[in-house]
């Protein structure tokens, strides 16, 4: 039996869960890697160890961000399908993993973007239909490119934040910039500007709250049903700065 | 490990432009002297508010004015 018709899917209602980086210690991300590798090989028990350890987790996770039992377990069958070599004609989709970051928080980004994918295209196939004529526009234009799924996203997490980081005012970008980038105390903030230290305070947590706010909300008018807490926003950002591919 | 800020100017770097530059170092010397001012908290409110917009422009002397401010920490105390 291939080592992909092995795989099992995830049902269940997930609990709250949060993506977060897990375990990097040295010893842990050895053996992470040297599983991976046997992966990338091509190695049935390590892919079936792999599905093992991480499958449940990343049903809730998609299930966390909105998706529902029958598209996780579409996602997860294709994500673990991929992850098998075919005979030197299709590279494994583990090939792609860097190593840099824990495996599962990577396979978590790759199933989010497959996610959102699947859910575009099924958004515009939704505004494309004509009901009364039993057939779709799409039908009768030109094939054209899909977005690449490993830039979608990219795209939305940078759009949502671009726009949120646009609307804060520049003073609490500057004071935001100063204490987080730049290590400047609260008590120097407070010289420079005049203010009180619970000012200062005050107003950084303002302007993190709004970014946060804006942020979410710019992601909700794009993707309305994605479900993405500020955490695991956050997480995704990280994930991607510390070389994602 | 970075704080959340520092992560989302970080993804935003990586995948949009520099949002935080190196010190300039061809800053002119009337900005450069509004900097000094402004980290030592001399500088009125009026003032202040252009220099901001300068620097929203200018993100690159964001570590200029940083460094003015830190260089007061030994000299004052600021900091203790």
């Amino acid at each position: 039996m291939p080592a992909a018709a092995q795989f099992e899917i995830a049902n269940g209602t997930p609990p709250l869960i949060k993506l977060c980086l897990m375990n990097s210690a040295p010893g842990h991300l050895d053996g992470e890697h040297s599983r991976v590798h046997r992966c990338q090989q091509g190695d049935p028990e390590a892919l079936a160890d792999l599905r093992e350890a991480h499958h449940f987790f990343l049903g809730n996770i998609l299930r966390a961000r909105g998706a529902s039992v029958d598209e996780t377990e579409e996602l997860l069958a294709d994500l673990w399908g991929d992850c098998v070599p075919a005979n030197g004609e299709q590279p494994s989709l583990l090939d792609k993993y860097s190593g840099k970051c824990p495996v599962q928080g990577w396979l978590a980004t790759v199933a989010t973007r497959r996610w959102i994918d699947l859910k575009r295209k099924q958004t515009r196939r939704g505004e494309t239909t004509r009901p009364e004529g039993g057939h779709t526009a799409m039908e009768s234009l030109p094939a054209a490119a899909s977005p690449d799924p490993d830039d979608v996203l990219v795209d939305l997490l940078r759009d949502s934040l671009q726009v949120a980081f646009a609307a804060c005012p520049a003073a609490d970008l500057l004071m935001l910039r100063l204490v987080y980038l730049h290590g400047l105390s609260q008590r120097e903030i407070m010289r420079m500007w005049g203010w009180s230290e619970s000012k200062v305070s005050r107003k950084l947590s303002q302007a993190m709250q709004q970014i946060e706010q804006d942020t979410l909300a710019n992601m909700k008018r794009k993707d309305p049903w994605l479900v993405l807490a500020w955490q695991d926003f956050v997480d995704l950002c990280e994930t991607h700065q510390i070389g994602f591919l | 490990m970075p704080n959340t800020f520092e992560i989302l100017t970080g993804f935003l770097s990586r995948f949009v432009e520099e949002v935080e530059g190196r010190e300039s170092p061809d800053l002119p010397p009337e900005a450069r002297d509004k900097l000094r001012r402004f980290a030592r908290g001399q500088l009125p409110a009026s003032d202040q508010a252009e220099l901001i917009c300068q620097l929203n422009d200018h993100p690159d002397w964001v570590a200029t004015l940083a460094a003015e401010a830190r260089s007061l920490r030994d000299s004052d105390g600021a900091n203790r």
